[in-house]
Order: C-alpha cells, then structure tokens, then sequence
C-alpha cells in the first residue's frame, strides 16, 4: 500500500506519481489532501519547493474524475443548483441591482428602464412575487431577446400599477391599479400557456393567453418602472402561494435550458487554476497531465490557457468539451467575459502563488471572476488558496471575501519574511535615558564583588566612568550579554554604526532592541574615551 | 520483485488453518523468510483476509503496488534478525510496508537485527485513552448536543487547526524530550494520568535533538489538536460489563456509566520523523546491504547510527502524542465540567488507561526458554500484558493490562485485558480496533456521507465533524466488524473481554 493511500488518493493516480517516484507525500501534501477530499476550502502556505503543485493537483484531479464518473454523490445537489436572481447582465443602464439580486431600482423617471431574471421557463408552473417599493412598476414574463421596456413588443408580457396589462404596445384594462407596498404575484403555467398576475394574494385572472409561436421559447420574469424600487421574490414560502405553482427558485432543472445544458453532452470545465505567470502555468500543466496519465472511463481533459498560444486550438478544445483548465488570470477572465469559457459547473477555483497574483493589478479581477463563477448557483465552488505567505492584509481580505469557512494549513508558521520593513530611527542619549533601569540590579551594582564573570569579550575590568556613574548600565550589559554572547567586532574601531534588528513587531523584541542600542553606545562610548 | 505469480490455489498450500481463531504461514510463501508467519481470524473474517489473496493472485504481474496484508506478514517474516514468528492479529490490513495490524520482534542481541519506519507507521504512538466519569446515560442524555457542542468547541479539530494551549519551541523542545511530565508540570494533566499510560507516558530514551527542524515546525502549531482521519474524541457509554471484578477496579461499576474516548497521535511531527526517517535508511541500506522484499520496508540496524537516530526521534514524537493526549484529555474535562458546572475531580475523570498501537519498543520476552530483548514493533497493535507483569501499573496488577480497542464511529468500542497466553504467543500484544475493510479511496466512491450522517443520526448518536467527506471513509461499512475482531482475540486467548461501550457522540477532524 502507498503512503498515498491513506491520504485517500485512487489507485491510478498513484500508479503516475509513483512513476515519477513519489513514495512518500511531502508534508504539505500529507496535510492538505485529505482536507480538500473533504469538501472545505482550504489555504495552505508553504515554501516553493515543497510540494504545492502536487497538493492541489491530485485531489482536484480526483474529485473531478469522480464527479464525472458519477460515483460522487453530486446529483442531488444538481437539483438545486439553479438559483434564480435578478440578472445584472440583463438589464437597462439604470438599473441598479442589490449584491444578491434580489432587488432593484431605477433613479430615472423619464424613460422606462427593465431588468430580467436568470432563468428561461419552459415547462411547468412557475410564479414569483414583487413587491413594490416606491415609483411606477411594470412586471411580468417576457423571451430573452425581448425588448427590456416591458410589454412593448410581442415577446413580452407585463402588469402595471395603473392598472393595465402591456404587450406588443397595447394597453388594455387589467385588474386594478396597484402602489407602493402592493405584492403582485405573476404566474406562468406552460401547460395552459397561460400567463395570469395576482394582487396581496388575490388573483385577477389570466391576463395572456400564449400564441402557439410562442410556446416553445422560454420566459424570464422580468421587471420594468420608471423612478422605482421593487423586490423581487423567487424563492419559496411566497408571500401570497397560489395553488399548483412553484417558487420560480425550487425549479426543476428539466425546465429550464439552463438547467439541461450539462446533460446536452457539452463538458463546461468543474475546475480553474490560476497562476500568476504563464511559466507557472505551463509548469502545473504539465504536472497535471502526468498525475492524469491512468485516469480513464471517462479521460479527464485538461487544457493549458495562457496567451501566445493558438486561439482557435483553444477555442476548439472548449467546443470539445474541457473538465480542468489551468492557465492565467488575464486569459482565462479574457474567456470568460467573451463568453467563451463557461463557468456556472465549476466545482474547484485554485488560486496558486495568490500572493503574486494579488500584486499585479489583479487585485480586482479576481473578486470579479470570483463573482461571475459564483454567480446564480447555490452549491459550493470549492476555493483553495496556495501560496509561499497568506499573510498579507491584500490577501487576508480576499481570502474573507471568496472562501467560506476555510482550514489552515500553515506550514510556514508565522515567522515567515517580514512583509515590510520599518526604517526606525531613535536618537538615545545613554546619560539621559534610563527608562530600562532596575532598581535590583542597580543595588547589585553597587558592589562590585557579586559582580557576574565577564566572559572575556567584552571585557570590562573595572567599570567605566560611565558605568560607575550609570551602575544601572552594568545589568544591561548582562542581559546583552545572555542573549548575545559574542561580538566579532571591536567597538573602538567605529565610527559610524548601524544597528540592524530583526524584530517581527512585538512588543518584546522592540524594547530588547531599544536596550541593545543603548548598549552598544555606552561600548562605544567608553572606549573611545579609553582611546583618547 | 522478480517473485514468479502463483495460483490462488498454490498460495493457499502455503497456508495452515492451525485451529478455530489461527493460521500459520509456511516459509516460502513469500522469498527469504526467516521464521513462519501467524495470524488470528475466525470464520467471519478469514474471508476478507484470502479475497484479498484472491483478488491479488488474479492480478496481473505488472499492476503493481497493492500487496495483500498475508504477503505483507511474510514480507516482514523475511526481514533479518526477526525471532519467533510475523504475526498478525485478526484487525489486519494493509499498509505501507507492514501491514496494520502485524506484529514483529527483533533481537537486539544480533548485529543484524533492524528497525523499520515503517512497522511503526506514520502517526508514531497514535493511541487511545479512556477517560471515566461518575454520571450515567441518563444524566448526560438531556444535554448531549450541547455537550458535544462543548466538546468540538474546546477541542481543535482538522489538520490545520492550531492547538489553543499556547506552546513556544522551547516548550515543543520539553514535550519531546519529557513526555506527560510536562503536561503534568504546567498543570495540565493529573499526576494520576501518569501512572495509567503505557511507559508512564514518557520514553525515557527520546532526544529531541534527532527531530529535524522540519517535523518541530509542523508540530508545534498542532500540539493539543485532534487531527483528521480515524481520530476522534467519543462520549461513551458502558454498554456491557464482561468481568465485575476487572471492571470494579477501574473504576466502572455499572451499566451506562460515562467515559470519554479520545483516539489521537503525534500528528504532522510523527509523520515527518517517519518520512525523514525511510529517506534517511534508503542510504543506510545501501551501506550495510540489507536486502528486503519491498521498497516500503526500508529498515536499519538497531545499533546502527539510523536505527539509534530513529529510535531517539521516535519515542520523542511519542512524547509528543501523549503531550497532544494530555491536552485534549485537559479539554475535555473543561469542556464537562463548563456543562455540568462541576469539577472535573467531582466528575471523578480519571483516565482508565492510556495505550499507544503505532510504536516500537525495547522488551524482555521469553524466546525458546531463554529471556531475550527484542525490540517489539507493533503497528496498529496494542500492547496487552498479563497480571503481575512488573511494566503495568500498581492498580492493574492483578487484571492484567488494559487494552483500549476504540470501535469504528458508531459502532461500539472495548476494554480488553492482557493474558499470559498473549504473553506467550503474540508478544504480549492484541488488536488495536476494528481495521480497515475497504480502502480510503473505494469507501469515497461507495458511501454517501449524506447517508452516513443520516445513520448515525437514527442511532441516536451526535456527531461534529470538520470535514464531512471524510467521514465516509470513516463510516462502520469501510471497518470490519469490531465484535468480530476482538471475539476473535478474546477466542484465542491473547486477550480477555471486560467492558463493551457504545458511543452516544463523536467528535471528528
């Protein structure tokens, strides 16, 4: 049995890095793997060298393959997976959408500014609720590509607070006008393709019938006011529930063409890894390719996205179906604002060196991809954070922003690199400042013969003038000398000194050092003196 | 290896059902073995033990790594220096060059004799330690949840979690080279706890001068912390009680008293020394051209500068682990005594005992009539030694060693005792718990853990996990069958029954 085992790790990714001789898991890989095979987000600092690659690499391949065999237990999950919000790339100028999608608003009250939702409805009976906040709304269903003004052309059907129902420009008496604090519920039934609105619960009958044209293209809810503000509401309890329709939220995905499109055989990648430079990159990708090389039924595809490769060899690999894609920041957010990397299936964001990739004026971009992967789904992306040093305030923050309960792995420890250096300059004047004096010791001082051995290097053989002055000093310069025994240079030969303390910013360490100096200039005082 | 592939048939010539609870492995089974092989299975498990021979003798001869556990025993049978016999007990299955659950002597007295990483495992004196309370089923039952609340709130679980007993190196530097003592000197253990641990928790030959700095870095922000994998901290409760008289003395007096179980190691420290350690005797074998059937047994000899070095890092790591034990033990009496708004001394949480099942050690054993040390190595193995051993504790001597064999979650767990039939036979040792059925990576693939959760739940036991996934490779399906395993010991005399337990919650990394 491999050492890789008792990690967790499938025979046949064993067999590779056994191949490359990898007997033993480096510390970093014995701690991380069996934690990302658990499911949580993880951050992992620790040396280049050390095996970082491997630590993320295996398991992510893993769990990839099992999710593509199926054996992993993520079917269930699938089912819920949809989630239904208010789509901020669906929507006129101004508009402006709440951080969950939920709710919306438009300053402008000259022209009629909408926004639609994320999901397509095709079959089933679906409702959502709006409630009305401040200024004039106009809600219902409307296709994709309809206009975003509501009721306007054919493809889009609305309700409106004064009361009329909108489609194709006609406006025709409906119901009742209704304002600010009114919920409207608007329902959809594909089976009678009938579309119908509700007020606080009471139904004010079908308003649409569907034409046979439209039935077979998908409706979105969809918003529209002028001056306004609006709730929406697609996840169950409603506020007002209508018999025999569905939260638009609880959708089964069979409903919607976003909920079939992974079953439509196209393999949209489960996993990124974001290297700071394309060397990097290239480097992962091909580990990544030896840890997959007896990996079948099915074969894991893996794709190396970095510029300065053939974009149509890309583009095809993405046609074909792609499950890890490795490669850097710029380009693959470069995919995946054109559209061409589909990010919704994404189980797995590795971020490898995130320190580099905080320093370049990425800063941003990643919260933003981040965003976009996360997007309208409500399963976990799994987020692993690997790096020399996480220590960093830039990185800590990011780390809050984008993972979710994550595990430490420290293996660097705290005393990594200084992040920054202070430059500290502190004038002392030995006869003035004597704040680190002790009373105890300076009455120790005061007789000679419990003096301590001096050890020879700095010798004193009597005390100094200043010593003798200063009894205080002499307790000092035993405690330099506990914690620094020996001194290779001579004090009298200097002129000018610069004293270099690494300190990591304690408290402790800062005074230790304030002490040092003051004794270092009484040296050097009192053998100049000796000098002269 | 360059072994020709038998037919299952023709490996089972090598194999010898001695009675109802052993078998006994013919030299030649595997090449170049020294003394014949035993292991202890009864009906139900001797089943698992030759479909893996079975599954292995189909293999083709170039699908290589997977060794099953009986050509494991005779790997190791094969070693030099081994006396008596490679033994098995009936929880073995297979690990990195020994197999779990193997047990196997060496003579010090022979130049030759080694010392392998790898017939003590990675997680070097990883070990229970039962710790008993004076509340009952019913006292406990109101606040369960919040108890195991309590108890994932007080004891740092996971990998990568950090113990909250704060630990400078310096203090890292005391815990290797002193063991329990310093737990006791800064107050964290009772000086009772000492005298109920194996060696009194404390290997008086560590150096910590031979753990690298690389294994002190990973160890000492984990100090006091619980870990992943199989560890766990269990409330228990005494399910059935086999012998009054045993029992009594430890401190349990009736049906559905309460204990703690916490099952922990040396964590990321133990695995580095291992790891340094296997590097480091590749060199040594070269050297003193120590020829071994698998790359995984990398070995030294005792009194060579490896074996001497890994020896003093070993029993420090295990310093280590009895620190970490310590610790949690300290937690978990906090943790009691916060819900029960009582001292833990009113609580009367003493530890019953505290055994390690990763270690090797230096013994005097009786070997063809004349008293030899041997260097025991007991991988996944307790020690359980008889009454009036002079090793064991003033409290035990008249029944004998305790044995803590901690159950798979949600099964059941026991208290054996040690016999001077395992004295005689198994080196004084006995099982260490249920042993691995399936493979890490096949219970990934078989369970859903939404399921195991659910079980567990049904089962009326609370459970706290850090990693869900994880516990599929935990769940009772991936174990044999516990009852089964320590029937079997108990059958064959190597150990006696005295308590079963049952687990009302668990805690997990």
């Amino acid at each position: 049995m491999s050492a890789f085992e008792e990690l967790g790790i499938c025979p046949e990714i064993i067999q590779a890095v056994e191949e490359d001789d990898w007997l033993l898991p480096t510390p970093v890989q014995q701690e991380a793997v069996p934690l990302i095979l658990g499911g949580g987000d993880v951050l992992v600092a620790a040396e280049t060298g050390s095996g970082k690659t491997g630590a993320f690499g295996l398991p992510c391949l893993q769990i990839v393959h099992e999710t593509l065999r199926g054996k992993c237990s993520t079917r269930k999950a699938n089912a819920s997976n949809l989630k239904c919000e208010l789509n901020l790339n669906d929507k006129d100028m101004f508009v402006l959408v709440t951080e969950d999608g939920m709710e919306c608003k438009s300053e402008d009250d000259k022209r009629w500014n909408g926004i639609r939702a994320t999901l397509d409805i095709m079959k089933g009976k679906y409702m959502f609720e709006v409630e009305v906040v401040e200024g004039m709304v106009r809600v219902g269903w409307s296709a994709g590509f309809a206009k975003l003004e509501l009721g306007i052309d054919d493809k889009s059907f609305g309700y409106g607070s004064t009361g009329k129902k909108s489609w194709n420009r006609k406006f025709e008496d409906y119901g009742e006008p209704f304002e600010e604090g009114d919920i409207i519920g608007c329902m959809l039934d594909r089976e009678k393709q009938t579309i119908s609105f509700s007020k606080n619960g009471r139904d004010l009958g079908v308003a649409y019938k569907l034409s046979p044209d439209m039935q077979g293209i998908g409706l979105k809810p969809h918003i529209c006011g002028k001056g306004f503000m609006a709730a929406a509401k697609f996840d169950g309890p409603m506020e007002y529930p209508v018999e025999g329709y569905v939260p638009v939220g609880e959708i089964d995905p069979t409903h919607t063409p976003q909920g079939t499109s992974q079953a439509k055989g196209k393999r949209p990648p489960l996993c990124m890894i974001l290297e700071p430079t394309r060397d990097l990159a290239e480097q992962t990708y091909k580990c990544m390719t030896t840890f997959n090389k007896y990996l079948d039924n099915p074969t894991v595809r893996i794709t190396l996205f970095v510029g300065g490769i053939d974009e149509k060899e890309q583009f095809r690999a993405l046609e074909e179906g792609v499950d890890i894609v490795v490669g850097t920041l710029q380009k693959l957010m470069d995919y995946v604002r054109r559209g061409k990397l589909d990010v919704t299936h994404l189980k797995f964001l590795v971020l490898d060196e995130a320190d580099d990739l905080q320093k370049k004026d990425d800063r941003k971009e990643i919260p933003r991809l981040n965003a976009q992967i996360k997007r309208g789904r409500r399963d976990r992306v799994q987020t692993l954070f690997f790096s020399a040093t996480l220590h960093t305030p830039e990185v800590k923050q990011m780390i809050e922003d984008i993972t979710d309960r994550p595990i430490w792995v420290d293996l660097k420890g705290k005393d990594s690199v200084p992040e920054t250096v202070h430059h500290v300059a502190l004038y002392i004047d030995p006869y003035q400042d004597l704040q680190w004096s002790d009373q105890e010791i300076a009455v120790r001082a005061k007789m000679p013969k419990e003096q301590p051995e001096l050890d020879g290097v700095h010798s004193k053989q009597s005390m100094s003038a200043i010593d003798s002055r200063h009894p205080e000093a002499l307790k000092l310069s035993e405690k330099i000398k506990i914690m620094k025994p020996k001194m290779a240079w001579k004090p009298r030969d200097v002129k000018c000194l610069l004293l270099c303390f690494a300190t990591a910013g304690r408290q402790r360490q800062v005074q230790d050092s304030a002490r040092r100096c003051i004794y270092y200039l009484n040296m050097i005082e009192a053998n100049r003196r000796k000098a002269i | 290896m360059s072994e020709i592939k038998r037919s299952f048939n023709d490996e089972m010539g090598f194999l010898k059902r001695e009675d109802t609870t052993s078998y006994s492995i013919r030299p030649g089974f595997v090449q170049g073995m020294n003394v014949p092989g035993k292991f202890y299975v009864n009906d139900q498990l001797e089943r698992l033990m030759l479909d893996e021979l079975r599954s292995f003798s189909r293999q083709s001869n170039n699908a290589g790594g997977f060794l099953p556990a009986v050509k494991q025993i005779g790997n190791v049978a094969a070693l030099p220096g081994i006396v008596k016999h490679s033994i098995g007990l009936p929880d073995i299955h297979s690990g990195y060059g020994f197999a779990i659950g193997n047990v196997a002597a060496f003579d010090m007295g022979l130049p030759e004799a080694v010392v392998s990483p790898g017939g003590v495992g990675f997680d070097i004196n990883c070990g229970v330690r039962l710790v008993r309370t004076n509340l009952l089923f019913s006292d406990v039952l109101p606040v369960k949840e919040t108890l195991a609340q309590s108890l994932f709130d007080h004891i740092p679980v996971g990998v990568g979690s950090m113990g909250i007993i704060p630990t400078k190196e310096q203090d890292l530097e005391e815990a290797l080279q002193i063991g329990i003592d310093y737990s006791l000197r800064e107050g964290y253990a009772w000086p009772e706890d000492k005298e109920h641990c194996e060696e009194y928790g404390r290997m008086l030959n560590a150096d910590p001068g031979k753990v690298s700095s690389r294994a002190k870095k990973r160890g000492l922000p984990q100090l006091g912390t619980l870990g992943a994998g199989n560890h766990y901290a269990e409330i228990q409760v005494v399910d059935e009680i086999y012998d009054e008289f045993v029992a009594k003395k430890m401190g349990i007096d009736q049906k559905g008293q309460v204990c703690v179980m916490i099952h922990s190691g040396s964590r990321g420290l133990g695995h580095q020394v291992a790891t340094d350690a296997l590097v480091d005797m590749e060199r040594a074998m070269t050297r003193d051209n120590i020829r071994t059937n698998d790359r995984q047994l990398a070995c030294a000899r005792i009194h060579s500068d490896e074996g001497q070095h890994y020896l003093k890092a070993m029993s420090a790591a295990a310093n280590y682990a009895w620190v970490n034990r310590s610790s949690m033990t300290f937690l978990t009496r906090q943790a009691f005594a916060k819900v029960f708004n009582q001292s833990p001394e009113d609580l009367d949480m003493h530890v019953i005992y505290d055994v390690s099942h990763n270690i090797a050690k230096v013994e005097e054993h009786q070997v063809d009539g004349t008293c030899k040390q041997l260097l025991v190595h007991r991988k996944g193995s307790t020690r359980a030694f008889p009454p009036h051993h002079p090793l064991i504790p003033v409290d035990y001597q008249l029944t004998g060693q305790p044995v803590i064999v901690g159950g798979t979650m949600g099964t059941c767990s026991y208290v054996l005792t040690g016999t001077d039939k395992g004295m005689r036979e198994t080196f004084g040792s006995t099982c260490h718990g249920a042993g691995r059925a399936l493979s890490r990576n096949k219970s990934r693939n078989n369970l859903d853990y939404g399921d195991v959760l659910k079980r567990l739940e049904d089962m009326g036991i609370s459970i706290r996990v850090a990693s869900p996934k994880l516990i599929m490779e935990e769940a009772p399906e991936s174990y044999k069958d516990v009852t089964q395993v320590v029937q079997t010991c108990h059958d064959a005399g190597i150990s006696k029954k005295a308590i079963k337990l049952k687990p009302v919650a668990v805690v997990k990394g």
